[in-house]
């Protein structure tokens, strides 16, 4: 072993996080009124739950603030919709969208993904071999 | 080949990287753009065989 690192997971790649998005059955709609302000940053994209309820809790918001993008959703599953599917802070969309920035982070530098596995905790183990 | 081990924590918030057969800045180099890709680096940790450098050849 020669290093052990954590990283806090920044949305750089907006399409890919498009991608993870309509995935879960999330709508991804980028937002026209310039006006609409949410905790001080204003809203890129306004995420929209296709398979949940009508109505203001089945929405989240991608914001943008000094160039690094935050997205903000309700974390009471009772309350919004998407958290109730996919868990809190973003949960599985999150994840997905982790794990397809490390794929492609690997294999553009030649090494592969053996194996991803789900653990209990539902955080996911990815074994990498790189030549 | 040189394995490696990755934690993604369920939220998708963190991600805990770990070289297992790495040797001196094999890994860090590797990683760098990915870690670069992922978002911010905020606790690192280097292990002995950070210090031990790449397996070397010796002609004799």
């Amino acid at each position: 072993m020669s290093q052990w690192s954590k990283i806090k997971v920044i949305i750089k790649n907006v399409e890919l996080f498009r991608q993870c998005c309509e995935k879960h059955g999330v709508g991804f709609e980028l937002n026209k009124n310039s006006r609409m302000i949410i905790q001080g940053m204003s809203v890129y994209a306004v995420l929209k739950d296709q398979q949940g309820r009508t109505g203001g809790h089945d929405e989240a918001y991608l914001c943008i603030k000094a160039n690094e993008y935050h997205l903000i959703i309700d974390n009471d599953p009772n309350w919004c919709s998407i958290t109730a599917r996919v868990g809190q802070n973003g949960g599985r969309i999150m994840r997905d969208y982790a794990e397809a920035t490390i794929r492609n982070g690997i294999r553009m530098k030649g090494g592969i993904v053996q194996s991803a596995t789900e653990q209990r905790d539902k955080s996911l183990l990815l074994r990498v071999m790189v030549p | 080949m040189k394995e490696s081990q990755i934690i993604i924590s369920p939220d998708g918030s963190k991600v805990e990287m770990e070289g297992k057969t790495f040797q001196g800045r094999e890994c860090v180099d590797f990683f760098a753009s990915v870690q670069k890709a992922l978002g911010e680096v905020i606790k690192e940790k280097k292990l002995p065989a950070y210090y031990i450098g790449p397996k070397q050849r010796v002609k004799i």
